[in-house]
């Protein structure tokens, strides 16, 4: 009996190691982002920085550039939770979401990042006359939201589709109007 | 003993005070060359015993106005509980105690105590007083994060 219970626990301690020895699931390394300025303010008590002059910010997924960006940096490990881009005459960011590549253009784009009650938002808000362009359609508003964790464009105000899809494939803008 | 004999030991007392003081006051801000240069500041209370910032340099020449001319600028800033926040390198720039400030016209490299961010560019002023750290580079910058800015 006593012979038995120890196999039987044996063989359940067996499984629970091989369960934790499961070879993890290894995410690919996050790409490195290139940032370019003419200049750059960095504000270590106010954990802040400032880009200006001729910003250009280059990553696997993003294109931007601006005249001005502005960091809140984030503690060790964690990731910004406010950045925010503007510029004299307009901010240019080009994009790969899914696949697809969009061309968007606005006065002001502002990243947010938080998590509230387990819901993740991760937002990029664009304001000033924004404009965002697929392959295939083109579509203005007074403010559009990137949701970058739908993939979703939300189009608020006076809003307007300047050129319709020509055929029925989904890589139009995937837009939400209010 | 001649008549005075107190005063004058007195007087001579004071002026080898006077040396002490002098001597003590010329190792904060050196005359002449001085190889291996090193300053350390500290937290404010309650953190005053925790070192904030380490300045070093292979020569520091003195430089009329009390600032000091050095070559080869090393600096790390700590997190209070001791790990390495930023860690900067310049070739020659001026340290100028008065104002606790560093500047150059020359290069700065500047990369993050985890190694993820690292920037530099040309020409900077690093401000290092109390409540009020900050770093302007005027030229060329470039930074570049690891983990990329915005993660996917």
């Amino acid at each position: 009996m006593k012979k038995l219970l120890f196999i039987l626990l044996a063989g359940t301690c067996g499984l629970v190691w091989a369960q934790t020895n499961q070879p993890a699931q290894k995410k690919p390394p996050a790409a490195p982002t290139d940032i370019n300025s003419d200049s750059a303010d960095f504000d270590l008590n106010g954990r802040r920085v400032e880009y200006l002059g001729h910003v250009t910010v280059k990553d696997a997924q993003i294109n931007l550039q601006c005249d001005r960006l502005v960091v809140d940096l984030p503690e060790s490990g964690q990731r910004p939770s406010r950045i925010s881009a503007e510029s004299g005459s307009r901010v240019l960011i080009d994009l790969i979401q899914n696949g697809q590549k969009y061309h968007i253009t606005a006065t002001n784009a502002l990243y947010l990042y938080s998590v509230e009650n387990s819901v993740t938002n991760d937002t990029v808000t664009l304001t000033g006359s924004p404009v965002a362009q697929s392959e295939e359609n083109v579509i203005e508003g007074d403010k559009i939201i990137w949701d970058r964790v739908t993939g979703h464009f939300r189009v608020y105000g006076h809003h307007e589709t300047l050129q319709a899809p020509q055929d029925g494939r989904t890589n139009a803008l995937p837009v939400k109007l209010f | 003993m001649k008549p005075g004999g107190k005063q004058s030991r007195l007087v001579l007392t004071a002026m080898i005070l006077f040396i002490a003081v002098a001597q003590d006051r010329a190792q904060q801000i050196p005359i002449g060359h001085a190889t291996a240069f090193n300053s350390d500041m500290y937290f404010e209370p309650p953190n005053e015993d925790k070192v904030k910032m380490k300045l070093s340099g292979t020569e520091a020449l003195p430089q009329p106005g009390g600032s000091l001319e050095v070559k080869n600028l090393q600096i790390e800033t700590f997190y209070t509980n001791g790990v390495s926040q930023l860690q900067a390198e310049s070739p020659l720039c001026v340290y100028r105690l008065i104002d606790s400030t560093v500047d150059s016209a020359g290069h700065l490299e500047v990369r993050s105590g985890d190694g993820r961010f690292r920037t530099s560019g040309d020409g900077f002023c690093l401000v290092f007083k109390p409540g009020a750290t900050s770093l302007y580079i005027s030229n060329r910058v470039h930074t570049v994060i690891e983990a990329g800015l915005l993660k996917p």
